[in-house]
C-alpha cells in the first residue's frame, strides 16, 4: 500500500516536471533559437534551422548596427510604447470603472462607440489620420504615435477592465462610503489596489500590441525621430538580399532589454497579478 | 501647476522639432537650391542600396545637380514602400521623385493625376528618348502619356552547376536545351546520379516556380507566348497554362528538393550555393552572391554556368519606371534631370557592375574590365542576345491578388490536392475579381 502511494507521488512529481519542462521549452525555445541563429552565417541559417553555429563571434551584431539605426529606433519604441501604456492604463482605469459601476444617460452610446472602434481596420483610418496629423503638426512625432497607440489600445483594455471591475464586490465600496471615504478616495485607495491584476493585464496587452505595431509606425512617420523597432527590422529584409544573421542579432538586441526588465520586475508583476486573490 | 508645466514642455518640444525640420528645409531653399523629397527603398540590405547612395552623391557633384538637395525618407523593403506610396497617392502627398516598387503603382499614380506627364520632356530630348526601346516606354505609358522612366530591364534564365553536370555525365548546351523534353531527360539523368535537378519554391509569391511556369507557357508556341506577354490576364484556363501547371506539379513531385513546397527563396538559393541542386532560375542580380563567401563556398562562382530556358526562351520585362510627383515647375525640372542622370549610359553600366541591374538601353558598349572582372556577367550579356523567345513573368504582368493565389495554391497543386485544371480555375477566379 505504502509502495503504491510512494510510486504515485514520484509519478506525480515526474509528470509535474515533464509538464513544466514542456512549457518552459515552448516559451524559451524560440528565444534560444533566435539567440543561437544570431551567431550563424547566412548559409548556416538557410541550410538547417536547428544546427549549432560554427562559431560564436559578434560579426552579426556589428552588421545589425551597420544596416539600421537600431539603437535610435529602440529608444523611440521604449518612449512611445511606455507612454502609450501609461496613457491607456490611466484612461481605461477611470473610464471602465465609471461604466461598470454607474448608470447614466448615453452610457449605452459610449459603450457602443468604443465597441465600434474595435471594428475599424487600420487601413481604413490611415489616410484621415495622415491628413489630420499633418494639419496638427504631429506627423512624424512620437506624440502622434502615442496618441494613435493609446486610442487603439483603449477599446480592448476597456472591455477587460469593465469585466474585471464587475468581479469586485460592491460591498467594499459601500463600506468605504459608510466609513466616510469620498468617491476619489474610494477609487484610489480601495478599488485601484484591488484592480491591480486587471491593470497589469491590460498594460501587458498594450505593451505587446504596440511594441510589434508596424503599419502606423510606417504611415505616420517619415524620419528617424519617431520610427520604432519593427521598421528597423525591415532594414535586413531587402529584395533578394535578406540578411537573416543580422536580423536575428537585431531581434536579440531589441528583445533582450525587455526580457531583462521583466525578470527584474517579475516579483512586482506576479504580486500585482495575484493581488486581491482570496484563498478559499 | 505641474500639469501646466508638463503641457507647456510637451508643446514646446513638438514645436521645437517642427521648427528644426522646417528651418533646415528653409535654409536649403533660401540658398537657392531646389529641395527634392525622395522616398528611397534601396536601403539596408537591399541589393542596390550602395548603388543608389552613390547615384545621389554623384548627381550633386554634376553641374545640373549642384543646386539640388535631397530630403530623404527611407522605407526598407518594397512591400512597405508600396503600402506607403498607395497612401500618399490617395492623399496627394507624393514625394518629388517617386521610385517604383512595382505592384501596379504606375497605373494607380497616373490615373490619380498626382504624377507628372513626362511625354513633353521625352519629346524635348530626342537623344534621351532614343535610349529606350518602344516596349519599355509602352510599359510606362498610361492612356497615351509616359509617366515612368524605365531604369533597367529584368531578365532571367537558368544558372547551372557545371560540377554537378559533369558528375552526371551531362554536357551543358551552349545556349539552351532545344526542347522541354530534352530538359527533362537531363533532369532524369541528374536524378539517376543522385542529384536534385531544379530549385523551386512556393512562399513569398513563389518566385522560382513563377519563373519556371512563365518559361513553360512563354515557350509553348505562339498562343502561349502571346499570353505570357499580355498584361493582367484573366483567363488562366487555356491549354498552354493548364499544361504548364501540370508540368509544375510534376517538377514539384519528381525533380526538386522535398522542402521546396512552402519554402521561401533564401533556403532554396542556399541549396544551389551548397551544390545540392543542379539548376536554378534567376536573374543577373544573383551573380554577386556567388562570390560572397557568407552565402556560397569559396570558388563557387567558377562552378556556375548560364543557359537560356529550353527552346531558347528568356524572361524579359521592362521595369516599371521612376516617376515625378513634384508639382512646381522647378522641382519637376530638377526631378527629370535626376532621372536623366540615373538613366545615363554611364550610370547604366555602373548599375550593371554594382548591382547586376540590366541596362535598359540596347547595344551598350560593355567595358573590357567588366568582362575580365566578372566573366559570368559578361556571359549573361552575351547569351541574352541569343534568346529566340522572350516573355513576361507573373510578378510583372499579373494582378497582385492573382500572384498571391498562385503562391497560396502552389502547395495544393504540388501535393496533388487539386488538379492543374482546378489550379488554373482558381487563378481565373482570383483575376476576375479585378474586373
Amino acid at each position: 500500500m505504502r509502495k503504491t502511494s510512494k510510486f504515485s507521488v514520484y509519478l506525480a512529481h515526474i509528470c509535474k516536471y515533464v509538464f513544466m519542462i514542456f512549457f518552459v521549452c515552448i516559451a524559451v525555445g524560440p528565444l534560444l533559437w533566435a539567440f543561437l541563429s544570431s551567431f550563424k552565417t547566412y548559409s548556416e541559417i538557410n541550410s538547417s534551422a536547428l544546427s549549432w553555429p560554427s562559431s560564436f563571434n559578434l560579426e552579426n551584431y556589428k552588421a545589425a548596427f551597420k544596416y539600421a539605426p537600431i539603437a535610435k529606433y529602440f529608444l523611440n519604441s521604449v518612449i512611445i510604447v511606455g507612454c502609450s501604456v501609461l496613457v491607456t492604463v490611466a484612461l481605461v482605469a477611470m473610464c471602465a470603472y465609471i461604466i461598470s459601476r454607474f448608470d447614466f444617460k448615453l452610457k449605452v452610446v459610449i459603450v457602443l462607440l468604443i465597441s465600434a472602434s474595435l471594428m475599424l481596420p487600420a487601413q481604413a483610418i490611415s489616410q484621415p489620420l495622415f491628413a489630420i496629423f499633418q494639419k496638427l503638426g504631429i506627423f512624424d512625432t512620437k506624440i502622434g504615435l502615442i496618441i494613435v497607440y493609446s486610442a487603439m489600445g483603449i477599446p480592448m483594455s476597456f472591455f477587460v477592465m469593465t469585466s474585471y471591475y464587475k468581479t469586485i464586490p460592491m460591498a467594499l465600496e459601500e463600506s468605504a462610503y459608510i466609513d466616510g471615504a469620498s468617491f476619489l478616495q474610494t477609487f484610489l485607495r480601495i478599488i485601484l489596489p484591488l484592480a491591480k491584476p486587471g491593470l497589469v493585464t491590460i498594460a501587458l496587452l498594450q505593451f505587446i500590441n504596440t511594441w510589434n505595431e508596424f503599419y502606423f509606425a510606417l504611415m505616420l512617420t517619415s524620419g528617424n525621430s519617431a520610427r520604432t523597432v519593427p521598421i528597423a527590422l525591415n532594414y535586413y529584409m531587402g529584395t533578394f538580399a535578406n540578411n537573416y544573421s543580422a536580423l536575428f542579432a537585431a531581434v536579440v538586441l531589441t528583445v533582450l532589454p525587455t526580457i531583462i526588465l521583466f525578470i527584474i520586475l517579475q516579483r512586482q508583476v506576479m504580486e500585482s497579478l495575484t493581488a486581491g486573490a482570496v484563498k478559499g | 501647476m505641474k500639469r501646466k508645466i508638463a503641457r507647456g514642455l510637451l508643446a514646446a518640444g513638438a514645436a521645437g522639432l517642427l521648427a528644426a525640420g522646417l528651418s533646415m528645409y528653409a535654409a536649403a531653399e533660401e540658398s537657392g537650391k531646389v529641395v527634392l523629397d525622395v522616398i528611397n527603398y534601396h536601403v539596408g540590405t537591399d541589393y542596390a542600396a550602395e548603388y543608389y547612395s552613390y547615384l545621389f552623391d554623384e548627381f550633386q557633384k554634376t553641374e545640373e545637380g549642384k543646386n539640388v538637395e535631397f530630403n530623404f525618407e527611407e522605407i526598407p523593403t518594397t512591400d512597405a514602400f508600396n503600402q506607403k506610396i498607395k497612401l500618399l497617392i490617395s492623399s496627394g502627398d507624393l514625394p518629388d521623385i517617386v521610385f517604383n516598387g512595382g505592384n501596379n503603382i504606375t497605373e494607380l499614380a497616373a490615373k490619380s493625376g498626382k504624377v507628372a506627364d513626362l511625354t513633353p520632356y521625352f519629346d524635348a530630348d530626342p537623344e534621351w528618348k532614343a535610349q529606350f526601346d518602344e516596349t519599355s516606354l509602352e510599359f510606362n505609358t498610361v492612356e497615351g502619356k509616359i509617366y515612368g522612366v524605365p531604369v533597367s530591364k529584368e531578365i532571367s534564365y537558368i544558372y547551372y552547376n557545371k560540377e554537378l553536370f559533369e558528375q552526371a555525365g551531362i554536357e551543358a548546351p551552349e545556349v539552351a536545351f532545344a526542347s522541354w523534353d530534352e530538359f527533362f531527360e537531363v533532369c532524369d539523368k541528374l536524378k539517376e546520379a543522385g542529384i536534385t535537378p531544379v530549385g523551386m519554391d512556393s512562399a513569398d509569391s513563389g518566385w522560382l516556380t513563377n519563373l519556371w511556369m512563365s518559361a513553360l507557357i512563354g515557350t509553348s508556341g505562339d498562343a502561349g507566348n502571346e499570353w505570357m506577354n499580355s498584361m493582367y490576364p484573366t483567363d488562366f484556363e487555356t491549354p498552354e497554362v493548364i499544361a504548364a501547371a501540370e508540368t509544375i506539379q510534376k517538377m514539384f513531385q519528381q525533380y526538386t528538393t522535398p522542402d521546396a513546397v512552402g519554402a521561401k527563396y533564401d533556403p532554396m538559393a542556399t541549396h544551389f550555393f551548397n551544390g545540392e541542386v543542379a539548376m536554378f532560375p534567376n536573374g543577373p542580380w544573383m551573380i554577386p552572391d556567388f562570390s560572397e563567401t557568407e552565402k556560397a563556398p569559396e570558388g563557387f562562382a567558377d562552378k556556375v554556368g548560364v543557359m537560356l530556358m529550353p527552346c531558347s526562351g528568356m524572361e524579359m520585362v521592362p521595369t516599371p519606371g521612376d516617376m515625378v510627383g513634384a508639382t512646381e515647375e522647378d522641382k519637376i525640372e530638377a526631378a527629370v534631370t535626376f532621372l536623366k542622370f540615373e538613366t545615363s549610359l554611364e550610370n547604366q553600366i555602373i548599375a550593371l557592375e554594382m548591382t547586376g541591374l540590366q541596362p535598359v538601353s540596347n547595344g551598350l558598349e560593355i567595358p573590357a574590365e567588366l568582362t575580365e572582372n566578372d566573366p559570368l556577367m559578361a556571359e549573361v550579356l552575351e547569351i541574352q542576345d541569343k534568346a529566340e523567345l522572350t516573355y513576361g513573368q507573373n510578378q510583372a504582368y499579373w494582378y497582385q491578388n492573382t500572384i498571391d493565389t498562385f503562391s497560396t495554391e502552389l502547395p495544393e497543386l504540388a501535393y496533388g490536392n487539386i488538379t492543374p485544371e482546378e489550379f488554373c480555375a482558381k487563378l481565373s477566379e482570383s483575376a476576375a475579381k479585378n474586373e
